[in-house]
């Protein structure tokens, strides 16, 4: 089951079973009242605890709990916990809530919707041999089919387009006040939870603030969705359930995240995370061959079908350094259309690019994907000696294309399965995140304005490290 | 001056301050001028000799938890560590920064990883660990994989050793029992090898093994057992001219049989358990290489 995590992941101490040596590290708070030292305990017949104290009193003890939630991305024994989350995150899972919700009653029947990212569009079209078109159309009927209940299927590459446009503001920002604020730069990616469960667990307040806050599309496609969308279809969030698809299972960790659930509504803003693998999963149970299903026309989150599918530059895990990089070229040094090329370090998971002016290197950023270039660049930091001042940092080698989640495919080498992926991904046309029209009105409309008090609140979130409490592990030779 | 052998021996350094936790193995670069100690705090360190004692070269960081073993490759420009976070890491040191860099993270096995060590003469890396099985890896484009998995022992292996060729190691385990692997020559143009296991040594230890030694000028393999004795193995040419499928195994000129524990081995692999009788044998002899080597250990017995 661990094996499943992307590396970076699976490195923080998944362990198969909670071993007896091995505590969990969770803090229980239990409202305890000062009292004097002695105690008994009495374990009644029913089995509950009562604690006896000297007068006789007895008082009834709590029991300990530890939710789902207590367990995500403690450093103890996060595997129990995985395979909970796995189970309740899967698309068996998946289809048991559809069954109830078609067989509800019409007042508690929640709208279904399901956002399906552009890495495993392409992975499914590989997989299936057919255009990426084509794919989605198919798999918007497929989606819809499943159940009978799903009534809406969206494409992240539009909530991208938001967490593009805020990574570039901040980066904006944060260079502007490097001199005040040492940990300002480097700025270092956050739409990759993998990484992001790392640094919270392993390097805690040390490299958070390095961290941007921005929102990952996934979870910006959550907000959309639980927000916006929800406002239009007149339902309170929780009336609705969203599904999305993804390349990886670190995307399920993510959308388990306390700082996505919705407290006034005890909602999450994703309800549910499956991978490309478990969509494959689905269609196989059904039976059903994608390119025997007939297209439907996309939906769009601002109503009315989408024509053509678009993309962004910059490569399969979001194009973030790209983006930020032009962006920062023209807003800080006035140049415009800045060339990118990427200068391979030490391995090809490993990039840089520079912008230049008069021999004056301006911007130094790079590209680190897998745990070996993640280990090297937080070391390099903690070291005082990391020459960037924009990081793209993903869990996966070869970014999110090659994502845990993904297809395998047969009879192919991985190395080809994976171009296959990515000549797939980039034979769409990519668009300017500023020239949506879509993402104006709702910055416009429904956030308040660019960079308004409420984008930032909707768009942006906060990490928290993990404490590492030393726990008492005998010693194993 | 040269320091006569048996002398004595003098406390040149102790350093304190590096470890934070118990030091579980140290290592000694080719070069001798860097040792690297590896500690249960999660952290390698690299020290550096220089006349007035030892300083600190690098901290490397990045295991989970406690950091098992250490070996540095035969250049001097390559570490490996593993630790009980399953993971193997490969270091390369980076001449300009004097630092050293991780160059792969192998999580390749699914249990604490007790050993790395590399091979004689190639960058070949061999892990042992408690998921009962040895890992071994190589450098593939400009990622390191695990390029074959040795399978067998049926308890956690402690140890592994090369033998100086390289075309064969020996594994020791908490099964009892040695296994001796054999490199076969990979078929067609591929740079493939496959390993098998020639010979199990089974019967001669009362409990796990953890550690062995294949001597480089002799051949010949001793143990470290937990029934409280060191036990040294050699190979023999067959009394017997009726075992087929033998392969002929080097043999030292000035080898003198006396008690000598068969290892027998073809392509086939095959078990080798102690006669009773030879386990009661009183004496042993040994070639003047040997008894030199055995002097400086322990005295070797054999249990009844």
């Amino acid at each position: 089951m661990a094996a499943r995590f992307s590396g970076v992941l699976q490195l923080t101490d998944l362990d198969d079973f909670i071993a007896p040596s091995q505590e969990c590290i969770k803090p229980v708070k239990v409202d305890k009242k000062p009292g004097k030292a002695a105690a008994k305990i009495r374990i009644e017949a029913d089995g509950s605890y009562f604690q006896v104290n000297q007068d006789g009193e007895a008082q009834k003890l709590e029991k300990a709990k530890i939710t789902l939630n207590d367990c995500l991305a403690c450093s103890g024994c996060i595997t129990s916990a995985e395979s909970v989350l796995v189970s309740q995150q899967s698309h068996g899972e998946l289809c048991k809530v559809l069954a109830l919700n078609k067989a509800a009653a019409a007042h508690e029947q929640k709208l279904v919707v399901v956002s399906v990212s552009p890495q495993s569009r392409a992975s499914l079209a590989a997989r299936c041999k057919l255009g990426l078109l084509e794919t989605a159309q198919k798999l918007t009927t497929f989606l819809k089919g499943l159940g009978k209940c799903v009534h809406h299927v969206f494409d992240t590459t539009f909530s991208r387009n938001f967490s593009l446009l805020e990574s570039q503001q901040e980066f904006v920002r944060r260079f502007q006040r490097q001199a005040e604020d040492k940990k300002a730069l480097p700025m270092l990616a956050s739409a990759c939870p993998g990484w992001i469960c790392y640094a919270e667990k392993t390097h805690g307040s040390f490299i958070i603030p390095h961290i941007s806050t921005t929102k990952s599309p996934q979870q910006v496609m959550g907000s959309l969705v639980k927000g916006y969308f929800a406002e239009q279809q007149h339902l309170p969030p929780d009336r609705i359930y969203h599904v999305t698809v993804m390349p990886c299972y670190d995307k399920k960790l993510e959308a388990s995240r306390p700082d996505f659930f919705n407290q006034e509504y005890q909602t999450r803003d994703v309800d549910c995370v499956i991978t490309t693998g478990e969509v494959l999963k689905l269609l196989e149970q059904e039976g059903v061959s994608l390119s025997d299903v007939d297209p439907s026309p996309l939906d769009t989150m601002l109503g009315g079908a989408a024509e053509e599918l678009s993309s962004h530059r910059g490569g399969g895990s979001g194009g973030f350094l790209e983006h930020v990089f032009i962006h920062a070229a023209r807003e800080l040094f006035g140049i415009h259309g800045a060339s990118i090329h990427y200068r391979p370090l030490k391995n090809k998971d490993f990039q840089e690019v520079t912008l230049e002016r008069d021999g004056q290197v301006l911007l130094h950023f790079a590209l680190a994907y897998g745990f070996r270039n993640i280990q090297n660049l937080v070391q390099k930091l903690k070291r005082g000696k990391c020459p960037y001042h924009y990081v793209e940092v993903m869990a996966c080698p070869s970014g999110c294309l090659n994502g845990g989640g993904q297809i395998k495919l047969e009879g192919e080498s991985s190395k080809e399965e994976l171009q296959q992926v990515e000549r797939l991904y980039e034979s769409l046309r990519a668009e300017v995140p500023e020239e949506n029209q879509a993402v104006r009105e709702l910055y416009e409309h429904w956030l308040g304005g660019w960079g308004s008090d409420r984008a930032l609140q909707v768009l942006h979130t906060q990490y928290h490290a993990v404490e590492r409490a030393s726990s008492a592990l005998s010693i194993k030779w | 001056p040269c320091p006569v052998p048996g002398s004595g021996w003098a406390c040149r350094a102790v350093l304190a301050d590096g470890h934070q936790r118990t030091v579980r193995r140290v290592a000694w670069s080719p070069c001798g001028q860097f040792l690297a100690s590896a500690s249960f705090d999660g952290t390698t360190c690299v020290w550096r000799r220089h006349e007035h004692g030892f300083e600190v070269v690098a901290t490397l960081e990045g295991h989970e938890n406690e950091v098992k073993s250490v070996a540095w490759a035969p250049s001097g420009s390559l570490l490996a560590t593993c630790s009980r976070d399953k993971s193997v890491w490969v270091w390369e040191v980076d001449e300009e920064e004097q630092e050293f860099e991780c160059v792969s993270v192998l999580s390749a096995h699914s249990q604490d990883v007790k050993h790395v060590v590399w091979h004689p003469s190639q960058e070949l890396l061999a892990s042992a660990s408690y998921d009962d099985t040895v890992r071994l890896y190589r450098e593939d484009e400009d990622d390191w994989v695990c390029c074959a998995t040795l399978e067998g022992h049926t308890s956690t292996v402690w140890a592994v050793a090369w033998e100086r060729s390289g075309q064969r190691l020996v594994s020791c385990s908490d099964d009892r029992t040695l296994r001796v692997w054999q490199r076969n020559e990979g078929h067609g143009g591929g740079s493939e090898h496959s390993w098998q296991c020639v010979c199990t040594l089974s019967g001669y230890h009362g409990r796990s093994i953890y550690d062995v030694a294949w001597c480089h000028l002799t051949g010949a393999v001793a143990t470290a057992c937990g029934d409280d004795a060191v036990r040294v193995f050699e190979e023999v040419s067959p009394v017997s001219q009726k075992e087929q499928d033998l392969e002929d195994f080097p043999i030292f000129p000035d080898f003198s049989p006396g008690l000598t524990l068969h290892c027998s081995a073809s392509v086939r692999s095959t078990s080798v358990e102690a006669e009773p009788s030879l386990r009661k044998s009183p004496s042993v002899s040994f070639s003047r290489h040997m008894s030199r080597m055995a002097r400086a250990v322990f005295p070797v017995s054999f249990r009844e």
